[in-house]
């Protein structure tokens, strides 16, 4: 996604990531609900069917976009003057990129067991 | 032509006196920027969680320590609010409760809605 994305295909991008955010949530903690009290194999049982994990990522990945407009939006209308908003936003898009790196890893490494 | 707009800016968050309309909307604001701090957390907790048994009970110690628990009763409210008010946004996108009386009244329904589900979960499952 460029850093200039705005207008329409922001806004639907918003909508559309935040439906399959509330989904995976929802989802999620029905079954935490119905598997109270939650031990480790079931947990780990969950989230290594390979399934999950694919929803698993399209969950962080549609959050960080998710986040990403969020926050951009916030920034633009309250980062002055323009410099710290730049900065702010520059370590807005680092900090994802961090957060997608480190996701990758965890993922990397649930599959090589 | 482009002009220089003069006209007054006022967006002293502390000073404006909100309308329950801007209170929703400023709060889903607040609560998407509780949010997306929790990020890291989240997937702190999801490595820590999956790694092995002894790092799901670790998991599990945190979250009942009393300080995490305060962060979780925050974190309800953000989730909970965020997830009321967004689905507010999307049927007002939908045209459904444009009305300044039917928006008013959504906005309090999704406010006060937030704090009472926060409270309830609040009670049952984390304190």
């Amino acid at each position: 996604m460029s850093l200039q994305a705005q207008g329409m295909r922001t806004w639907l991008l918003q909508r559309l990531t935040a439906i399959y955010i509330a989904i995976y949530s929802l989802s999620l903690i029905a079954w935490i609900v119905m598997n109270i009290p939650v031990n480790y194999s079931s947990w780990h049982n969950l989230f290594s069917h390979p399934i999950m994990l694919i929803f698993t990522i399209i969950f962080y990945l549609t959050l960080f976009v998710h986040a990403w407009v969020g926050v951009r939006d916030i920034l633009v209308d309250y980062a002055k003057p323009s410099s710290v908003r730049f900065i702010l936003l520059t370590a807005l898009a680092l900090f994802l990129t961090v957060m997608t790196t480190w996701l990758l890893l965890i993922v990397i490494s649930l599959v090589k067991i | 032509m482009k002009t220089k707009d003069n006209r007054p800016k006022f967006l002293n968050l502390l000073k404006i006196r909100l309308p329950i309309t801007g209170i929703a909307s400023i709060n889903h604001r607040l609560s998407g920027l509780i949010l997306f701090l929790s990020i890291p957390v989240s997937l702190y907790f999801f490595q820590l969680s999956m790694s092995s048994k002894d790092g799901f009970n670790e998991m599990l110690s945190y979250l009942s320590s009393p300080f995490i628990k305060l962060a979780l009763i925050l974190l309800t409210w953000s989730f909970i609010h965020h997830l009321f008010a967004g689905f507010r946004f999307l049927l007002i996108d939908q045209n459904i409760g444009i009305s300044l009386s039917s928006a008013r009244r959504s906005a309090w329904f999704v406010v006060f809605a937030a704090v009472i589900v926060t409270l309830i979960i609040s009670g049952v499952w984390i304190l």
